[in-house]
C-alpha cells in the first residue's frame, strides 16, 4: 500500500517536472533582438490601409477599410498619455491605400482608392487649429504609393493607377502649392513598396509588381534628388525582406521594415544599418501576422498596429523595442 | 459518525469560502476592465474622457469629426455623446462618430449658436 502511494507521489513528480521543463523551454523563437509591448487596444475599430503621419509625440492615422466600409474618420494617438483622439473628419472621400507624409510640422494625406477609382487629390492637416485643406491634386491618379516628406518638400512614387504599377515620382512644393515631376528613379514599377528616413536619406524597398515580389533597395538623397541603388534585398540567403504592404520606420539611427504580404500575412522584421548596408533579423512582431497596418514614429519610440491579416481586421497597437531582448509577458 | 459530519462541515465551509474569493475576485478584475466616462471642463466648454478601470482610452477635448476646436456646449451633450462611443465600444462596433451620430444626438458647436 504505501509502496503503491510513493509511486504514485513519483509519477506525479516526474510528471510536474516535465510540465515545468515544457513550458520554460517554450521560449524558443531563436535568439532575435527586440521587444514588443501591447499599448492601448483600439477597441472593436479594425481598419487597415490607413495613413498618417507623426509629428512630435502624437500619431496621426485615418481613412482606411474596415472590411465593410472606406472610413474618413482620423484619429490622433498621444504616445506619452496612450490614449486617442476623434480629430476633424478628412474632408476628402472616404478611401484606402492612400499616402501620408509630413513637412515641416504639418500633415498630409491624398491619393488612394475609395471602391471604384484611385484617386488624385490631396489635402494637408494643420495640428494646431484641427483643420483640413485642400492642396493641388497629383497629376496622376493612384493608390498604394510611397510618400515621404523631407527637406522641405512632399514626395510621392510608384504606386498603382488602376490598370499599372508606376515607377514615376512627384515632388510638393508646399510654398507655391504645386506638384512636379522628379526624373530619375531607376526601379521597377511597383505598387506597396515601404520607405524610412535615416539622416535625411530616404530609403525606398519591397514591393510587388505582376506577382513579383521585388529585391531591388535605394536611396534617395533630397539634396542632390539623385537615387542610388543599395545592396539587394536577397544579398544573403538568409534574408527574407522581400514583400508587398510592410511599414516602415526609423528608430535611433537604424531603418525598419515590418509585417506585410508575402503569399499571406507576415510579421516578420528586419533592421537596416545605414553604415554596412546590412539587414538583421529582429523578434517578430507579437501581434498576429498582419499587413497594411501602421507605425508612428518619432525617432525616439514607434508604435506598429491596425492592419489585417486575411479578411480579419485589426485594431490593437505596440509599442517595439528593437534592442530588448524578448519578453512574453508584457 | 460525528467526525463524519464534521468533516463533511468543514469541506462545504473550505469551498464555499474558495466559491467567495473567486467571485470577488472575477468582480474586481471586471472592474477594472469597466468601461466609463467623465466630463472635462475646459475654458470654452466641455469634452469627455472614456476611461477602462484607471486608463485614459479616449480623450475628447473637441466635438470628434467637427473641424477646429470646437468644445461641446453643455455638460449634457458631451455626457450623451461620451456614452454612444461607450455603447459602441460595448457592442463590440467602431468608437467612430459619424456626422449622422451627432446629428441624431443634436450636438451643435458654439459657432451654430
Amino acid at each position: 500500500m504505501n509502496k503503491r502511494k510513493s509511486n504514485v507521489y513519483k509519477i506525479t513528480g516526474v510528471a510536474l517536472l516535465a510540465l515545468v521543463i515544457t513550458s520554460c523551454s517554450s521560449d524558443d523563437d531563436g535568439d532575435d533582438l527586440g521587444n514588443w509591448v501591447d499599448k492601448s487596444v483600439f477597441d472593436g475599430s479594425p481598419r487597415s490601409s490607413v495613413s498618417g503621419f507623426t509629428i512630435d509625440n502624437v500619431g496621426y492615422m485615418g481613412v482606411g477599410y474596415d472590411g465593410d466600409d472606406y472610413l474618413a474618420s482620423f484619429w490622433a494617438y498621444d504616445m506619452e498619455g496612450d490614449y486617442w483622439s476623434q480629430k476633424a473628419d478628412f474632408p476628402g472621400v472616404a478611401r484606402n491605400a492612400a499616402v501620408g507624409f509630413e513637412i515641416d510640422g504639418t500633415g498630409y494625406i491624398g491619393s488612394g482608392y475609395d471602391g471604384v477609382d484611385e484617386l488624385t487629390d490631396f489635402y494637408s492637416y494643420n495640428t494646431a487649429s484641427n483643420t483640413w485643406t485642400e492642396i493641388a491634386s497629383l497629376p496622376t491618379a493612384r493608390r498604394s504609393a510611397v510618400g515621404f516628406g523631407v527637406n522641405g518638400f512632399g514626395y510621392v512614387g510608384t504606386g498603382y493607377d488602376g490598370e499599372n504599377d508606376r515607377k514615376d515620382f512627384w515632388k510638393y512644393n508646399p510654398v507655391n502649392d504645386a506638384w512636379t515631376e522628379l526624373v530619375g528613379f531607376g526601379g521597377n514599377k511597383r505598387r506597396s513598396a515601404t520607405t524610412f528616413t535615416i539622416d535625411g536619406l530616404v530609403y525606398l524597398g519591397t514591393g510587388i509588381s505582376n506577382g513579383v515580389y521585388l529585391d531591388d533597395f535605394w536611396v534617395f538623397d533630397p539634396t542632390t534628388e539623385s537615387w542610388t541603388k543599395k545592396l539587394d534585398l536577397d544579398e544573403e540567403d538568409d534574408y527574407s525582406i522581400q514583400r508587398s504592404n510592410a511599414v516602415g520606420f526609423t528608430l535611433d539611427g537604424y531603418g525598419y521594415i515590418a509585417t506585410g504580404e508575402i503569399g499571406g500575412a507576415t510579421n516578420t522584421v528586419w533592421e537596416y544599418d545605414p553604415a554596412s548596408d546590412e539587414w538583421e533579423r529582429k523578434t517578430s512582431f507579437e501581434g498576429a501576422t498582419r499587413q497594411d497596418a501602421i507605425a508612428f514614429s518619432n525617432g525616439n519610440r514607434v508604435f506598429i498596429g491596425m492592419g489585417r491579416t486575411g479578411t480579419l481586421y485589426l485594431d490593437d497597437l505596440d509599442e517595439f523595442f528593437p534592442q530588448d531582448e524578448y519578453e512574453e509577458e508584457d | 459518525m460525528s467526525s463524519t459530519v464534521k468533516y463533511w462541515v468543514f469541506l462545504v465551509l473550505f469551498l464555499t469560502l474558495g466559491f467567495i474569493y473567486s467571485v470577488c475576485n472575477q468582480s474586481t478584475i471586471d472592474k477594472n476592465q469597466l468601461l466609463h466616462c467623465q466630463v472635462v471642463h475646459l475654458n470654452d466648454g466641455f469634452g469627455y474622457q472614456i476611461m477602462r478601470g484607471k486608463k485614459i482610452v479616449i480623450l475628447q477635448e473637441y466635438i470628434p469629426g467637427f473641424p477646429g476646436k470646437q468644445n461641446f456646449v453643455s455638460e449634457e451633450q458631451a455626457l450623451k455623446t461620451a456614452n454612444l462611443v461607450i455603447s459602441k465600444l460595448e457592442n463590440g462596433e467602431s468608437p467612430i462618430l459619424l456626422p449622422s451620430d451627432l446629428e441624431k444626438l443634436h450636438i451643435s458647436s458654439k459657432v451654430s449658436h
